[in-house]
């Protein structure tokens, strides 16, 4: 019975989900930063990644994020106006609106994706976006791969093939 | 009115040899009758004499403009399709390749190619630009009484029935990159699928690595891809990947008015902004 329990208590274990957040340096990794300075609270879901400004951020890189597991993503970059290569998070809205749309178009749920403008001085607002985000992605459940289920079964089940079905 | 193939070929032949009088090309490229397969394959023409090599027919299905690039310094004439224009047009306002260089046959009224499902929603029947043409230019009301109601590919599918319906269609790829090599506007000397520093493909073949394959390319599209359908042409699997970059194509033209190709003197999608671009979706 002690088994029994305990695998229910498994399978009831919260959904903690990974996410992938892509902070520029000069504004929302600060923003982080002071998040953290000043002790307010957030889920500790995002696994940050310091990138030197949004447009930098290569859209190939999300794909393979999500790729290798990630559960959702998160891009945060200076306010339009803002940057401090002064056009650069122009350039990256521009991509991400696009990559947004491919994936959400070929069947990546909207709330794993998540872009968003946050400045050095809002440390409040990164925790409330942090929180929002990791609610988004909860909201989905565990990431799949991008392929639909059953056809993935599909291919493990028929494993590789014998040599005696060549002939 | 679409012209016919014949009238087409006909009048290609005769401008031909006006080409060859009036300029001094290296070659003209055009399509022409294989000598071994008997398909209509790109020929490249050196002498006025072979001008009635010139032919234009229903499975006139490659794109020639990619093969002027290896040639760009010459002076060199092209057939070009409407759709081969508007990759022509791109690669000048990449300047990838000088106007100056090309002489271009451009093919008005275009029929279309047998097969390719990119033609049925064609929305440049005329070539973009052009220093000769052959047939009837087609009249802007027409192209639109042609386009009433035609929808985009996939376009009213769910996300989770394109996801089932992409697992099943990528499951055939076996990642012979024809797609990629057919696409005209795809010309990078060093492609991300071969490149091992960063790796942004792994090796070996796998039903996922193969939607990741076709996602990152997609990805390379938005802004480039001129809806020509060539990679679907050349997929020996006949696997169905137009969709994704049809979507974005159109996409691409609801958020920012744009078409790539449209005119040689325009910036290319990513590399312009307007302050005001809308953020859907955004947090």
């Amino acid at each position: 019975m002690a088994t029994a329990q305990k695998e229910k208590q498994a399978q009831q274990k919260e959904f903690d989900p990974k996410i992938i957040a892509f902070l520029c340096n000069w504004c929302s990794y600060a923003a982080a930063d002071l998040a953290g300075s000043s002790r307010l609270q957030y889920p500790s879901n995002i696994r940050t990644i310091r990138i030197p400004c949004t447009g930098r951020l290569n859209p190939l890189l999300v794909i393979k994020a999500l790729n290798k597991g990630a559960d959702g993503i998160l891009v945060s970059g200076c306010h339009p106006g803002d940057c401090h290569y002064i056009d650069g998070n122009y350039y990256a809205r521009r991509r991400f609106t696009m990559l947004k749309d491919l994936l959400e178009f070929s069947g990546v749920e909207p709330e794993r994706l998540n872009f968003t403008w946050c400045s050095a001085a809002e440390g409040r607002r990164f925790a409330e976006i942090v929180r929002k985000v990791v609610e988004r992605v909860e909201s989905v459940g565990p990431w799949q791969g991008f392929l639909s289920e059953p056809d993935v079964v599909a291919e493990k089940e028929a494993g590789e093939i014998e040599d005696g079905e060549f002939l | 009115m679409a012209n016919s193939y014949k009238e087409i070929t006909k009048e290609l032949q005769e401008i031909a040899a006006e080409v060859f009088a009036e300029h001094e090309i290296k070659h003209l490229v055009g399509f022409g009758r294989g000598e071994f397969s008997g398909l209509t394959e790109p020929v490249f023409l050196k002498n006025p004499e072979e001008a009635e090599r010139l032919i234009f027919q229903d499975d006139a299905a490659p794109m020639l403009s990619k093969y002027l690039l290896k040639y760009k310094p010459d002076l060199q004439a092209v057939v070009a399709k409407p759709c081969d224009s508007r990759a022509l047009a791109y690669y000048i306002s990449e300047g990838k390749i000088s106007r100056d260089n090309l002489v271009i046959i451009g093919i008005n009224g275009c029929p279309g190619i047998e097969g390719n499902t990119a033609c049925q929603e064609c929305d440049t029947r005329n070539p973009v630009i052009a220093d000769y043409t052959v047939g009837e230019e087609m009249s802007q009301q027409e192209l639109e009484a042609e386009l009433e109601g035609v929808k985009y590919l996939l376009e009213d599918m769910t996300p989770a029935e394109r996801k089932e319906h992409y697992s099943r269609e990528f499951s055939r790829c076996t990642q012979c990159y024809a797609c990629r090599d057919a696409c005209p506007v795809c010309y990078c000397d060093h492609c991300y699928v071969e490149s091992n520093q960063p790796e942004w493909l792994e090796e070996g073949s796998s039903a996922d690595k193969d939607m990741i394959f076709h996602l990152m390319r997609t990805m390379h599209m938005p802004g480039r891809c001129v809806n020509c359908g060539a990679c679907e042409m050349a997929c020996p699997e006949g696997i169905e990947m137009r969709s994704m970059t049809t979507h974005l194509y159109h996409r691409a033209k609801e958020l920012y008015n744009y078409r790539p190709g449209i005119s040689p003197e325009q910036p290319t999608l990513f590399s312009d902004f307007d302050k005001e671009d809308s953020e859907p979706g955004f947090l």
